[in-house]
């Protein structure tokens, strides 16, 4: 399968900071996750697959284009859709002339079949009845679907979602994962998130950054196999383990270098990604 | 040029979007509440000057055609206001990335807000347009005060004055929020704006301010001093006697030539300044191309009101 999106030895610096380093991975068609704890350089890897950010060494090629030349930039944007971290601001605006504001900057110019297209990812997103309050005027959630919305116009072949799910309530968190679900086979998703579950749940992929770099890259199962054995249940924290916390039945769960005899559960992706970004010390808790 | 470079795909959207955004860009500055509030502010005006017969009736220093554009002062401040927000929807910062993610750049999104400023100057227009009609019903404009007075009708040049000042302004709104990303700074910016031109517009009825404003009248004045001679006082189309603001006499005439040059002027500036805006959104040739032009008017008007002016450039006495 040809990769949607290449980066090879990608590195970035705000001000003395690394953002990232050295990133080299392959975005294959489907949904991948990045994940990664705060200041991980997720947003900066999106922000550069997105083409809203150069890179400052390395090579990025992006559906088959290099977004460091003008042409090949605009050939990318034009196959592109883009969900920054917090909603735009354009609060007053409605939903619809906001998506459409963005539907005209990506070159639909037939007013009827664009306003069709506004109307389409506004009722994907649950936001028909919506789509002429002024976004002030909406939650945060709404206006996170407001920034799907637009994202989806056009039927993108690369969709580089940061954070979609955040600031969403269960019921619109499992419409997005159906939304996802009902993209064209062919789609290629790059979505950031926090949430294991969501990986679980929406991504066959993952990639997993930390401190600017590529920790992990391959299939979901496979991070979670990285906790196989490594994941027990004790009555209290071990200080054997990376990580540990309390469980909803009370037991503690510790996820690290078990003793002898331990309470072994079943690893799941979020273990393998604590113990790939956890302290790493043993003996030190996240609760 | 080879094949390939012949073949090679443009690097930017095309006019059919350019047109799209533009007709975005105006629509909703025809939906703008603050323009529309802009524009009852100056039908307010007008109202106030024609119950007054601030233009039909006589005055000392000629400030009946001086003041004509006057009423559009609301205008500019808003429609300063309402450009530098439009401008400014790139802000914060993941307005900017999501927006750089599309297919058109920030210099096309800068030229269609750009294109936006017809809509405040066709509103400036329409009511300059409404006090010239109001004027013509009360018998045409009176300049000068009794005995040397003339009255004329508003000519059509006059009417371009006020909406070309507002398109200026707007402009000037998107200029500044490329230069100073924030909304409260352009708000500032703007009250300023329209405080140079509404507050301090006397200061360019003379000679050399006149030349350079960015709105004065058809009206030219000419110190006379305390005591002009009959030849000096009939030598112009009118004349203002001494008042509380100016001590002396002005001979005041109506000069459309350099009028019209000085118009050329401002749309210059208009230009340059939109240039300005474009070359802070991004590498375009085009760009040279519209500051290019508004530098030629620029000199062009500027130097037209030099050689054309049929008066001394000694206005600065009255002051």
């Amino acid at each position: 399968m040809t990769s949607t999106v290449t980066l090879d030895g990608v590195g970035k610096r705000f001000r003395g900071t690394t953002a990232l380093q050295d990133v080299s991975l392959d975005l294959l068609p489907g949904v991948t996750g990045l994940l990664g704890p705060n200041g991980a350089g997720k947003t900066t890897l999106l922000r550069i697959v997105a083409t809203a950010l150069s890179p400052e060494g390395g090579s990025v090629q992006v559906l088959g284009c290099d977004p460091g030349d003008a042409a090949g930039r605009l050939a990318i944007r034009r196959r592109l859709g883009y969900l920054p971290q917090e909603p735009a601001a354009f609060a007053g605006f409605t939903a619809f002339a906001f998506v459409d504001y963005v539907a005209v900057l990506k070159e639909m110019t037939d007013r009827a079949a664009r306003h069709a297209e506004v109307r389409r990812v506004l009722d994907v997103v649950g936001l028909g009845d919506r789509a002429h309050t002024r976004i002030r005027a909406l939650s945060g959630g709404m206006r996170r679907r407001v920034g799907f919305a637009q994202a989806l116009l056009g039927h993108p072949d690369l969709l580089v979602l940061d954070e979609p799910t955040a600031g969403l309530d269960p019921e619109q968190r499992l419409r997005f994962r159906e939304v996802l679900a009902g993209l064209p086979p062919d789609t290629c998703v790059l979505l950031s998130t926090h949430l294991t579950e969501d990986v679980a749940a929406l991504c066959p992929r993952v990639v997993v950054l930390d401190r600017g770099r590529v920790v992990f890259q391959g299939d979901t199962t496979a991070l979670a196999s990285l906790a196989d054995g490594r994941v027990w249940d004790a009555a209290a924290p071990d200080p054997h383990a990376a990580v540990s916390w309390r469980t909803a039945e009370g037991r503690i769960r510790n996820v690290g270098t078990p003793p002898p005899g331990a309470d072994l559960r079943p690893a799941g992706p979020d273990h393998g990604y604590l113990l790939l970004t956890g302290s790493g010390a043993p003996g030190e808790q996240v609760r | 040029m080879t094949a390939a470079t012949r073949l090679a795909p443009p690097a930017v959207v095309g006019a059919a979007t350019v047109r799209a955004l533009v007709r975005t860009e105006l629509r909703r500055a025809v939906r703008s509440r603050l323009l529309w509030a802009g524009t009852a502010g100056s039908v307010a005006i007008v109202c106030w000057f024609t119950a007054d017969g601030a233009f039909t009736e006589p005055g000392p220093y000629g400030e009946h055609l001086a003041a004509w554009d006057f009423p559009v002062g609301p205008l500019v401040l808003t429609a300063f206001l309402v450009a530098n927000g439009a401008a400014l929807r790139d802000r914060p910062p993941p307005a900017a990335e999501l927006l750089a993610s599309t297919p058109a750049r920030s210099w096309e999104r800068t030229g269609a807000v750009l294109a936006a400023a017809l809509v405040p100057a066709v509103m400036a227009l329409l009511v300059l347009g409404g006090q010239d009609l109001a004027v013509l019903a009360g018998g045409g404009a009176v300049l000068g005060s009794a005995p040397w007075v003339r009255v004329a009708d508003p000519a059509l040049l006059e009417l371009v004055g006020g909406p070309l000042l507002v398109a200026c302004s707007a402009v000037a709104g998107v200029l500044a929020a490329r230069l100073v990303r924030s909304r409260t700074a352009g708000a500032v910016l703007g009250f300023l704006w329209w405080a140079v031109f509404s507050f301090d517009f006397y200061t360019f009825l003379y000679a050399p301010f006149g030349l350079v404003a960015l709105s004065r009248s058809s009206v030219v004045a000419t110190d006379l001093g305390g005591t002009p001679s009959a030849v000096q006082l009939s030598a112009h189309q009118a004349a203002g006697s001494p008042g509380d603001l100016v001590p002396g006499y002005l001979g005041l005439d109506r000069d459309l030539t350099s009028y019209g040059l000085h118009l050329v002027f401002v749309l210059g500036v208009t230009a340059a300044l939109a240039a300005l805006a474009l070359r802070r959104s991004g590498r375009d040739p085009r760009t040279r191309v519209v500051g290019a032009a508004g530098l030629v008017l620029v000199v062009a008007g500027f130097v037209g009101q030099l050689v054309t002016l049929s008066t001394d450039l000694g206005w600065l006495d009255p002051l």
